[in-house]
C-alpha cells in the first residue's frame, strides 16, 4: 500500500477495489453485486433463486452466512444436506450459497478457505454458485492475497481455493465455453456490513 | 540423422491441414494476447525471479523432497519416493487393488502420461477416466495429445461430435460446441460421483509446508481433488520450490504464458488431508497418496548444462512460438513431452535415444529463449543434446567427411567451392541465377538454390582497383568478414557494402585469411571444428591492420561475438584474442547506423518504393538489432510496411534447409503469404541466408513482381543513383 492509499479514506479505496473486481470478474463472465447490508443481501438471493426458477437451494453452513438468515428468504427450497450422501445431495442441487474469504481486485478472483467439504461442494456440484463474503475482504493485488498466506505453515487451510469466474473450457477448437465441470454461473455478492459469528 | 519412419511421421503431420491451420492460428492469436495480458506485468522481472526460485530448488533437490514429505506427512499424507517410472507405478497400481478400486478419475497430469499410468491400471481391470475435456477426447479416439496445454487442438468439432457421439451410442450434432461441452459434463459427472479414486498432478509443490498447487480452468482438478475418498497426486521432483511466497512469480507468469489467461478460473493449494465422503456416503477424512517421481530429475539436476531445463514451469510457450511445432505439431516428438523443452525432457525421462531424431527439429531460430518465462536457453540446450548424441553414436559418413575432413582445410575447402562453380555449369538456370542439384546431390525436393558466383569475391577484393586496400591517412580502417555465402555465392552484396563503408568515409578491408566461421559444423553438433575455424579466421583478423571488424551475415556476427569468447575460454593462444575481438564485431546495419545514420549525412537518394523488412533470427535475437535496419531504411527515402511475424523465421536454417526440405518450406509459405499482404515492392533482408531462401519462394510463387534485396545493396543503389 502506498502512503497516499494509506492516508485516503478507507471506504474510497474500498469502493475502488470493488471497483476493480467488478470489472475484472465481468471480464470473466461473473455477475457481481455489492449490499449494504445482509438484509438486503439476502433479498438479492432470494431475488435470484426466482429468476433461476431454483427449486433445490443450499447453503454452506458457514458462520459469516448465519446473519442471512436464508432460512425465511428460502423457505421450502432449501436442501438438508445433514442426511446421507452429502456429495449425491449437492449433485442434485440447482444453487449453492457458499462465503468467500477475501477477493482480489487484480485479477477479480475470489478467494476461499474451502478446508469444509460442503464449501467445494456447493461451489462446484451446482449449475449455479452464489459466493458471499464482506467488502473488506478485497485486496489489491494477486501478490498480496497469496502472501498472506507465506508463514502460515501449520495453521495453512489444507484446501485453499482460488476462484476467477465460472468454470471454462477451450478445448474444442479454442472456443471459450462456460460450465464444464463446475459451475455455468458465478454470482458474487459482496456485504459491506460486518457481522457474522 | 533422421530415419525413414521419421520422416513420414513428419510428411503426415505436414499434410494435416486441421493440424497446421489449428495451430497457426493460434500461434498468432497467441502472441497478440499474451503481450496484452502481460501489459501491466514485467515479464523481465517475474522470469529472473521464477529462474532464480527454480534454479535454487534444482539445486536442492534431495533436501527439499526431504522437506516437503515431512511437511506433507505431518498433514496427514502417506509419502511415496519414486525412483523410476516402473516404482511409481507398481505402487499405484498395488494401491488400487488393495483399496478394491473400480473407476479412478484423473485430471490432467503430464508426469501420469510420462509413467504409462492408465495402461497400468487398464492392465489391472481398473477403469480410468480422464476428465479434462481435451484429454477425454484423446483418451475416447485413442490418440495421443498434440499439444502440453492443448492436448486435442489439431481435432475438429465434427471429429468431437463423431467421438461422442460413438462413447454415448447417441447420435449428436456435428457443430454444437456448447451442446458437446454439456454432453461431457454429464457423462463425466456420472463417474466423478462414482469413482473411487481421484488421480491428478501438480503444477507447484512447496517443500516447507507441504503444499500441492493445481492450475485448471474446468475445475475438473478440483472434483478429482474433492469427490472420491481416496486421492493420489503425482508430483515431478522438478515442481518443488523451497517457500510458499516462491510459488507467486509461477502462478502469475504460467497461465498468462501458457493461454495468455491473468489467472485461471481455478487455482487450487492442497495442503494434507482434508475432509471427504467414502464410498457409503459418510463423512470420512480423504487418504491421501503423494507420489513424488524422479525418473531421471535427480540426474538432470546434477548436470552441469541441463540443470537449466529444470526452471520450466510447463507453459508451453516454447511450443506456442516454434515456427517449426506450428507446422508439424506434437506427435512427431513421440512421447509426452514436446516441442523445445519437451526435446531435452525426454532425453532425460525416456532416455538419448529418444530424442536423438527430435533433437534435428530445432531449426535454431532462438525465438522460443524470447519467451521462456523460466528464462531457459532451449536453443542451447538442444545443441548441447546434439554435441551429446554426436559424441556418442559419431556423425553419419559425410557429415564427418566434410565437417572434419574439408572444413578446417581453407585451401582444400575453397578449393572445392571454386571448383564446384565451375561444374554446376550445365544445370545453372541463367536467367534466374538458380541451380536445381539432381536428386543424388541432395536436389529433389530442393528448388531454385542460388548458383555460386563464378569469381567468388576474395578473388574480385584482391583484384578489383576499387576494393583494393589503400591507406588514407584519419580514415578508420573497418575490417570486412564476408561469411561463405557472400563470399562464395553473393559476392555482389560484399561490393554493395563497399561502396556505404566508402561513400561514409571509411577504409573498406577484406581480411585474405579468412574463411567459414564455423557455426554450421557446431548447429550439426561438431564445436570441435568451430573451435579450430574460430582460430583460424581470428588469425586472419590478427594479420590485418584494422580497428573494427564488420559482417553482412548475422550468424557470421553472432559466431564472432558470441560464440567464439566462450568457446576459446581456455585456449591460451586465443582466448585474450577471440573476447577483444568480439567486443570489435559489427553487423553492417548496426555500424551504419551507429556511425553516420544518426547524423544523416549520406547522400541519399529517396528510394520511394514500398518496402517491407524481415528480420534474420540472429540479427534480431542474437544480436538485438532490428531497429537500425528500419531507421536506415527510411532515411533512404523506404515506405516502410511492416509484415506480420517480421521476426519470424524463413525456415532457411543452414543445413535444416538440406535435412528438413519440407519443414523448411512450409514455414517458408508462412513467411511469403506475410510479405505479400503488406503489398511491398519489395523486401529488404539483412542475412545472405534469408535472401537465398526468400528468393526460391519468390520464384517458385506468384509474386506480384516483388523483389528481395540486400539492405547493404539497397543502400548502396539510393546512394550511387
Amino acid at each position: 500500500m502506498t502512503l497516499a492509499e494509506q492516508n485516503r479514506p478507507a471506504d474510497t479505496l474500498c469502493d475502488e477495489l470493488y471497483e476493480e473486481f467488478k470489472n475484472k470478474a465481468q471480464l470473466l463472465s461473473a455477475a457481481v453485486y455489492r449490499y449494504r447490508s445482509y438484509k438486503e443481501a439476502a433479498q438479492a438471493i432470494g431475488g435470484l433463486v426466482s429468476a433461476q426458477k431454483a427449486q433445490k437451494v443450499a447453503v454452506e453452513p458457514a458462520p459469516m452466512l448465519a446473519p442471512l438468515e436464508l432460512k425465511s428468504v428460502l423457505a421450502g427450497k432449501l436442501a438438508d444436506l445433514e442426511k446421507g450422501d452429502v456429495r449425491r445431495a449437492a449433485g442434485e442441487l440447482d444453487m449453492g450459497v457458499v462465503f468467500f474469504n477475501a477477493a482480489i481486485a487484480e485479477t477479480g478472483t475470489l478467494v476461499f478457505d474451502a478446508s469444509p467439504l460442503k464449501s467445494r461442494l456447493l461451489s462446484m456440484l451446482p449449475p449455479v454458485c452464489v459466493a458471499v463474503g464482506n467488502t473488506s475482504g478485497l485486496v489489491a493485488t494477486f501478490r498480496q492475497a497469496i502472501l498472506s498466506y507465506a508463514g502460515k505453515n501449520v495453521s495453512l487451510p489444507s484446501y485453499l481455493a482460488l476462484v476467477s469466474g465460472p468454470s471454462r473450457t477451450a478445448d474444442i477448437e479454442r472456443v471459450l465455453t462456460v460450465g464444464v465441470h463446475g459451475p455455468g454461473e458465478l454470482h458474487v455478492i459482496f456485504i459491506d456490513e460486518m457481522g457474522g459469528a | 540423422m533422421a530415419g525413414t519412419n521419421f520422416k513420414q511421421q513428419i510428411a503426415a503431420a505436414l499434410a494435416n491441414e486441421n493440424l497446421s491451420r489449428a495451430l497457426s492460428r493460434f500461434a498468432s492469436d497467441y502472441v497478440v494476447s499474451r503481450e496484452r495480458i502481460y501489459a501491466n506485468k514485467d515479464f523481465g522481472a517475474l522470469r529472473e525471479e521464477i529462474s532464480e526460485a527454480k534454479r535454487r530448488a534444482a539445486g536442492n533437490m534431495e533436501a527439499l523432497a526431504a522437506r516437503f514429505a515431512e511437511a506433507v506427512s505431518a498433514r496427514g499424507a502417506v509419502v511415496f519416493y519414486a525412483a523410476s517410472a516402473r516404482e511409481a507405478r507398481d505402487y499405484i497400481v498395488k494401491l488400487a487393488s488393495e483399496r478394491g478400486v473400480k473407476t479412478v478419475v484423473k485430471s490432467k497430469s503430464m508426469a501420469s502420461e510420462e509413467i504409462h499410468l492408465n495402461e497400468s491400471l487398464a492392465v489391472a481391470g481398473v477403469e480410468v477416466v480422464e476428465t479434462d475435456l481435451g484429454e477425454r477426447i484423446i483418451q475416447l479416439c485413442g490418440q495421443r495429445p498434440s499439444h502440453m496445454v492443448m492436448p486435442a487442438i489439431h481435432m475438429t468439432r465434427q471429429e468431437v461430435a463423431g467421438i461422442f457421439s460413438r462413447e454415448g451410442g447417441e447420435s449428436l450434432p456435428p457443430d454444437d460446441i456448447g451442446r458437446l461441452v454439456k454432453v461431457a459434463r454429464k457423462r463425466l459427472r456420472q463417474k466423478f460421483l462414482t469413482a473411487d479414486m481421484g488421480i491428478s498432478g501438480a503444477n507447484i509443490a512447496v517443500a516447507e509446508t507441504g503444499t500441492v498447487i493445481m492450475v485448471t480452468n474446468e475445475g475438473n482438478g478440483r472434483l478429482t481433488t474433492t469427490l472420491p475418498p481416496l486421492h493420489v497426486i503425482i508430483v515431478g521432483l522438478e515442481k518443488l520450490v523451497e517457500k510458499f511466497e516462491d510459488a507467486v512469480p509461477i502462478l502469475e507468469a504460467l497461465p498468462r504464458s501458457a493461454t495468455a489467461q491473468a489467472i485461471t478460473s481455478y487455482v487450487t493449494f492442497i495442503t494434507g488431508t482434508s475432509e471427504a465422503v467414502d464410498l457409503d456416503g459418510n463423512m470420512a477424512v480423504k487418504e491421501l497418496h503423494v507420489v513424488l517421481l524422479d525418473n531421471g530429475r535427480k540426474e538432470l539436476s546434477r548436470d552441469p548444462v541441463f540443470k537449466e531445463a529444470l526452471q520450466c514451469i510447463r507453459c508451453a510457450s516454447c511450443l506456442n512460438v516454434c515456427p517449426v511445432f506450428q507446422q508439424i505439431g506434437g506427435h512427431v516428438f513421440g512421447h509426452v513431452y514436446t516441442g523445445g523443452i519437451g526435446t531435452i525432457l525426454t532425453a532425460f525421462f525416456h532416455g538419448l535415444e529418444a530424442s536423438e531424431k527430435i533433437q534435428s527439429l530445432c531449426i535454431g531460430c532462438e525465438r522460443c529463449k524470447e519467451f521462456c518465462p523460466g528464462k531457459i536457453d532451449i536453443p542451447r540446450l538442444i545443441l548441447e543434446l546434439r554435441k551429446r548424441v554426436a559424441d556418442k553414436k559419431g556423425l553419419p559418413l559425410f557429415t564427418r567427411l566434410v565437417l572434419k575432413g574439408v572444413l578446417p582445410r581453407k585451401k582444400l575447402f575453397h578449393g572445392a567451392l571454386r571448383l564446384a562453380s565451375r561444374a554446376q555449369g550445365p544445370l545453372v538456370n541463367k536467367k534466374k541465377g538458380t541451380v536445381n542439384l539432381p536428386p543424388f546431390l541432395g536436389g529433389g525436393e530442393l528448388k531454385d538454390l542460388p548458383s555460386l558466383a563464378s569469381r567468388p569475391l576474395r578473388v574480385r577484393a584482391g583484384q578489383s582497383a576499387a576494393c583494393r586496400p589503400h591507406t588514407a591517412a584519419g580514415k578508420k580502417r573497418v575490417g570486412f568478414f564476408a561469411g561463405c555465402l557472400v563470399d562464395f555465392v553473393y559476392p555482389e552484396i560484399g561490393e554493395s557494402v563497399e561502396k556505404v563503408l566508402k561513400a561514409a568515409g571509411f577504409e573498406y578491408v577484406f581480411l585474405p585469411g579468412q574463411t567459414c566461421c564455423g557455426y554450421p559444423a557446431r548447429q550439426m553438433g561438431d564445436p570441435v571444428t568451430m573451435m579450430e575455424l574460430a582460430r583460424q579466421n581470428l588469425s586472419a583478423v590478427k594479420d590485418a591492420t584494422i580497428e573494427c571488424l564488420m559482417t553482412p551475415c548475422p550468424t557470421c556476427t553472432h559466431a564472432l561475438k558470441n560464440v567464439y569468447p566462450s568457446l576459446l575460454k581456455e585456449d591460451t593462444l586465443y582466448g585474450e584474442l577471440a573476447q577483444k575481438t568480439a567486443q570489435a564485431v559489427y553487423d553492417f546495419a548496426d555500424f551504419i547506423y551507429r556511425n553516420v545514420g544518426k547524423q544523416k549525412d549520406l547522400p541519399f537518394k529517396p528510394l520511394k518504393k514500398k518496402v517491407t523488412y524481415h528480420d534474420s533470427c540472429h540479427l534480431k535475437r542474437s544480436l538485438g538489432v532490428f531497429e537500425q535496419p528500419r531507421e536506415l531504411l527510411k532515411l533512404a527515402g523506404a515506405d516502410l510496411r511492416e509484415m506480420n511475424g517480421a521476426d519470424e523465421c524463413c525456415g532457411f536454417g543452414g543445413s535444416y534447409l538440406i535435412k528438413y526440405p519440407n519443414i523448411s518450406g512450409k514455414i517458408l509459405d508462412k513467411k511469403l503469404k506475410n510479405i505479400l499482404d503488406t503489398g511491398a515492392e519489395l523486401v529488404a533482408v539483412e542475412c545472405p541466408g534469408c535472401l537465398m531462401q526468400l528468393n526460391r519462394g519468390l520464384a517458385g510463387k506468384a509474386n506480384n513482381g516483388v523483389e528481395v534485396k540486400f539492405l547493404a545493396s539497397l543502400l548502396a543503389e539510393s546512394l550511387c543513383r
